[in-house]
């Protein structure tokens, strides 16, 4: 069984507090959202809770263990990350990039290669990458990038999902296959999931909890139905919302 | 696509063995001719006689005293360079970065400069740059505030201006020289490799500097990547980048002892090999040596034998057959390039 448990957690982000004394508990199973405004910290407090970076104070504990007692490698396997954006000075290919994600399982000289090529298939298949293998990767659009992304997150299959904004560049058809076929993947592991997301829509209907962001180290956590209304979104976005009810769900839109 | 679309996951082995063939027969047949021509031209058929059953003679002289190790200390200097610009790029996630960038050669130079200037030779040489060598990374190292964090841009910068300043002072050096020493000095600049001093174990460094490249390989082209996403991937990022630099270094530091500042190969090569196979560095960094060994050992060929007996700077020939050979390259890939 999965759990993250965020103990007393301080994070800043040079001189500016983001959270203070911040507790988190993420069980398997859950889906969590994270919401907020433009630099209120949402990307810092996700690389913290992946242990890219060090809190101020508190600890993280993943599986009852310190995340910064793992090792590299061993944290790979339980935790994948989604960035906002990627780098290539010197690109690869697509199949080339979406096997970096078997880096945690490999020994030196990758061994279990066909085994992963076929896994490296499947996972552009379903992305609807299998035509693109051969390409550059500097030569894809920004939404066949992101989802080449998500391809190389499938290879990695880590227990917990944190994903920074997944369904940037992504169009309607695309959004929704790509936040599917990642929620049965989260499902099927029995793991867990936290992602940042502009569309309180798509939290609302792929999440289980959220957490706001409003700023002034302030944060707002608990599940969807319990956090996520008008008066917390007016006062997260600080900007008027109309709420609109249809087929028994509620949805909500800058006024 | 890369040129011949070679990449361990959708190339078959046999390609892969091909090219490394063929990489390792030019690399002979290169040193062959190399042994054979000079200033006195031995037959290809003598120089195999000689290399196999070393009988007494000139002939045997020349080759086996004179030019081998000079062969050997060309391919070893060449390779050398190559792997550290291919290290270099990726740790410093720039392509125009390459061996010298850091002011590890320019450190180098100052100091075997200053003993050339007092009439010292041998061993003081090779002792001076030595120091100066290691004192530029260590000095990078730290102003650059690398112990804590690494900042390509910073060690960049940081060795940008080191190299700056040792350039100042190379310039300072050659203007108070008298004009006997001059010459000596200008060809030490210029990189050449008749300086090599046979015997040595110089030649370890690249061995095992070429099975620590190995070993870090498929960590360093997650870093091409990005620190984030090498780190996320499992990647210990500061070890591998302190690593690299250090092993960059100090390839660079022996490279330059051994026979000056040869520019071109480690800039062009590393490139080069990028065009042709892609940028897996598993491929990359072994293919980069010898490709490296291949053009020094080459261009030095034309050096001793172009105006023999006068010795041209084999720098000079490093650049005047790179040159056009990467510009054709780049064409004709910047060609199949478009998708």
């Amino acid at each position: 069984m999965l759990t993250v448990n965020a103990e007393a957690l301080t994070v800043s982000i040079g001189q500016k507090l983001i959270c203070r004394d911040f507790d988190l508990e993420i069980r398997a199973g859950e889906h969590w959202g994270m919401l907020g405004g433009n630099g209120v910290g949402k990307t810092t407090l996700l690389h913290t809770l992946a242990g890219l970076r060090k809190p101020v104070s508190g600890r993280i504990m993943l599986d009852d263990i310190d995340l910064q007692d793992y090792r590299r490698l061993r944290l790979a396997r339980k935790v994948g990350v989604l960035f906002q954006d990627s780098q290539d000075t010197f690109p690869a290919t697509v199949k080339e990039t979406v096997l970096a994600g078997r880096f945690p399982y490999q020994s030196f000289w990758p061994g279990g290669q066909r085994e992963d090529v076929i896994l490296a298939d499947a996972a552009l298949a379903q992305l609807n990458l299998a035509q693109m293998q051969d390409r550059q990767v500097d030569t894809m659009s920004g939404g066949e990038r992101r989802r080449l992304a998500i391809a190389t997150l499938l290879l990695q299959d880590p227990g917990l999902w944190l994903l920074d904004e997944p369904t940037n560049h992504l169009d309607f058809h695309h959004q929704i296959q790509v936040l599917d076929l990642i929620s049965r993947r989260v499902r099927d592991r029995n793991g867990a999931l936290l992602m940042v997301l502009h569309d309180v829509n798509l939290i609302s209907r792929y999440c289980s909890h959220a957490i706001l962001m409003p700023g002034q180290e302030q944060l707002l956590c608990g599940e969807v139905a319990e956090v996520i209304n008008k008066a917390n979104l007016e006062n997260l976005y600080r900007h008027p919302i109309h709420e609109i009810s249809s087929a028994g769900r509620k949805y909500y839109f800058p006024a | 696509m890369a040129l011949l679309n070679v990449n361990l996951h959708s190339t078959p082995r046999y390609r892969i063995v091909l090219l490394f063939g063929a990489l390792i027969a030019a690399a002979a047949i290169t040193g062959l001719v190399s042994l054979a021509g000079g200033s006195v031209t031995v037959p290809l058929r003598e120089v195999i006689d000689i290399l196999i059953e070393r009988p007494p003679g000139i002939n045997s002289q020349i080759v086996l005293d004179l030019r081998l190790p000079r062969v050997i200390s060309g391919f070893v200097v060449g390779g050398m360079l190559a792997l550290a610009g291919a290290l270099m790029q990726v740790l410093l996630r720039n392509p125009l970065a390459e061996p010298y960038i850091l002011g590890v050669s320019g450190g180098a130079s100052v100091f075997a400069l200053l003993a050339i200037s007092m009439g010292l030779a041998g061993v003081w040489l090779t002792l001076g740059a030595c120091f100066g060598a290691l004192l530029t990374m260590f000095m990078v190292f730290v102003f650059s505030g690398s112990g804590a964090g690494w900042n390509p841009l910073k060690v960049l910068l940081t060795g940008v201006v080191i190299a700056a300043g040792w350039g100042a002072v190379i310039s300072f050096l050659l203007a108070v020289s008298p004009a006997a020493k001059l010459h000596n000095m200008l060809f030490w600049l210029m990189g050449d490799l008749s300086f090599s001093q046979p015997g040595g174990h110089y030649y370890l460094v690249l061995i095992v500097a070429v099975i620590l490249a190995m070993y870090f390989s498929r960590g360093l082209n997650l870093l091409a990547v990005g620190d984030l996403q090498a780190a996320a991937l499992g990647v210990s990022v500061n070890r591998l980048r302190i690593i690299t630099y250090f092993l960059a270094s100090i390839l660079t530091a022996t490279a330059v002892i051994q026979a000056g500042s040869i520019g071109f190969i480690g800039l062009i090569i590393p490139h080069a090999v990028r065009l042709l196979i892609g940028n897996d560095n598993r491929l990359l960094l072994p293919a980069s040596v010898l490709a490296g060994g291949i053009l020094l050992v080459f261009a030095d060929m034309l050096a001793r034998t172009l105006l023999a007996p006068r010795q041209l700077p084999v720098g000079v020939l490093t650049a005047l057959i790179g040159v056009p050979v990467f510009l054709l390259l780049l064409q004709s890939t910047a060609a199949r390039q478009r998708p």
